[in-house]
């Protein structure tokens, strides 16, 4: 790592500490949830919008639900942030036995507007190779391309 | 002075576009010199909110003995415009982004990026002058083959955050939560997706009591926005806020409000967001490539081949360690002081003396 501060390169000594530092935050985990080929970067990679719209519905099906497990809890400093902690931890834990319910709900419908959209970008797409297929054919038939 | 009127040309207008800044304080200066001046821009491309300050572009009638200084940055009806107009020319290259970093997104608009960048020399061998707002944009056109391009870096203009910050947006920012602001276009070349990855690390591993906002407009590609979108939502990060607007007023709120201000972008002509945080005394960390060094001059921090958790642990020391910020601080509020005291008026004067 390359590292200019006020102008001066201060790779040697501010970048080997950063470097340091961060070498012992990777040593425990990562901080992605998903596996690389599930993340949304590989939004990055496609060829066109169309591949790009494949992929997008692909990764928003892999998203359709509202999680509701791995709710975090942010501690404050000291034995107040603790307290304060334990019971919204406890709180919560009571609330997910209602909210489950309504998140199931909603996941089911969040499925199937995804799958109502995916049907409906396949349909569009058999629509339009019939279109292109009988066009081709048309134009065959002219001797030339449509004007 | 040696011209009747000097009017200005670009792709479009709008309120805190470097660009239209820019145009502003070129008309300003012209009408200081006692020159008539004008900015045009196609009527559909000037935002509902700027419509007095610039004029459509289809009523451009150009006179005799007029200049005619074109913004150059993409492919638009302005070009065109400029090819055909009898006044004497300069085109100022902004540059423009390689239409590449589009692709995946938005192919139409990288050809029309790849375009604008083919047209480049046409452009430039059509004009009287060249200027480029960056000895960076400079060697772009100089590769071309074109020789003479002067440097005028973009103007920054103090006044423009002269203002007072929205009580509304002060207001919901007023938490202890440590801010990390980004400012600019939602854009691939942006590379906002690096910073979200640092920003979970630094979020889930350094300062639990942080927030990453990111103010800029979707509008140039919604479908790198929607995977930013999905990239926050993945890491689980709450605590990134997108801001697709803001008034001059709600940008010095955040500015004000922020602990540091961090760009990851990997192609910039300038990157006059880092200026403008420098000028609100915010510690600046950004990326070392194309011209955002001659942005910092010397100033803020500066980096390079930074993986996303380094890059954290980075705007930790940068928020934490006092000695650290201050002399970030104390180099960029010299900077600033250098930026006063250019001699913007004797430069622009110098400029047109040599057409």
């Amino acid at each position: 790592m390359h590292l200019t501060v006020a102008g001066k390169d201060r790779s040697g000594d501010l970048g080997v500490e950063v470097a340091a530092a961060a070498a012992q935050l990777q040593a425990s985990g990562s901080v992605g949830a998903l596996a690389p080929e599930h993340s949304a970067l590989v939004l990055k990679a496609a060829a066109d919008r169309a591949d790009y719209l494949r992929r997008y519905l692909g990764l928003l099906g892999l998203r359709h639900g509202v999680r509701t497990a791995d709710y975090y809890v942010p501690r404050g400093p000291g034995w107040r942030g603790r307290i304060a902690a334990a019971m919204k931890t406890a709180l919560w834990k009571l609330l997910r036995y209602q909210h489950d319910r309504i998140a199931f709900q909603q996941n089911a419908v969040n499925e199937l507007a995804i799958a109502a959209l995916e049907f409906q970008r396949e349909e569009t797409e058999r629509e339009l190779a019939e279109l292109k297929r009988r066009l081709a054919l048309l134009e065959r038939e002219r001797g030339g391309p449509a004007p | 002075m040696k011209f009747a009127a000097i009017h200005q040309i670009a792709a479009g207008f709008a309120k805190g576009d470097a660009i239209s800044l820019e145009a502003v304080a070129i008309r300003d200066l012209c009408r200081d010199l006692g020159v008539a001046s004008e900015i045009y821009v196609p009527a559909e491309r000037i935002a509902p909110d700027c419509r007095t300050a610039a004029r459509a572009l289809e009523d451009y009638r150009p006179g005799a003995g007029e200049l005619l200084i074109f913004h150059y940055s993409i492919q638009s009806p302005a070009t065109e415009a400029f090819r055909r107009s009898p006044a004497r020319k300069v085109v100022v290259y902004h540059n423009v982004t390689p239409g590449d970093l589009f692709r995946a997104f938005d192919e139409p608009l990288a050809a029309r990026l790849e375009a604008a960048r083919g047209e480049l020399a046409e452009v430039a061998r059509a004009a009287d002058a060249v200027w480029a707002d960056s000895a960076f944009n400079a060697a772009e056109v100089a590769a071309l083959g074109l020789g003479g391009v002067r440097v005028f870096p973009l103007l920054f203009s103090a006044a423009a955050f002269d203002v007072a910050p929205d009580p509304v947006v002060r207001q919901g920012l007023s938490g202890p939560s440590k801010k990390i602001l980004f400012v600019g276009r939602m854009a691939p070349n942006k590379c906002v997706e690096e910073l979200i990855e640092a920003f979970a690390w630094y979020h889930k591993r350094l300062e639990r009591r942080s927030e990453l906002i990111l103010v800029g407009s979707e509008r140039a590609c919604p479908r790198y926005f929607a995977m930013l979108r999905m990239f926050a939502a993945e890491l689980d990060l709450m605590a990134v806020s997108f801001v697709r607007y803001a008034s001059p007023a709600g940008l010095v709120a955040y500015y004000e409000a922020a602990d540091l201000f961090a760009t990851a972008s990997r192609h910039e002509g300038f990157c006059l967001p880092v200026v403008e945080a420098m000028s609100k005394g915010v510690p600046v960390l950004a990326r070392n490539v194309g011209g955002v060094p001659e942005a910092m001059d010397g100033a803020g921090v500066l980096f390079d081949g930074a993986s996303p958790a380094e890059l954290a642990c980075l705007m930790h020391r940068l928020i934490s360690d006092s000695a650290l910020r201050g002399e970030v601080l104390a180099s960029q509020q010299a900077r600033i002081r250098r930026l006063q005291a250019r001699p913007v008026r004797q430069e622009f004067e110098a400029l047109l003396a040599a057409l």
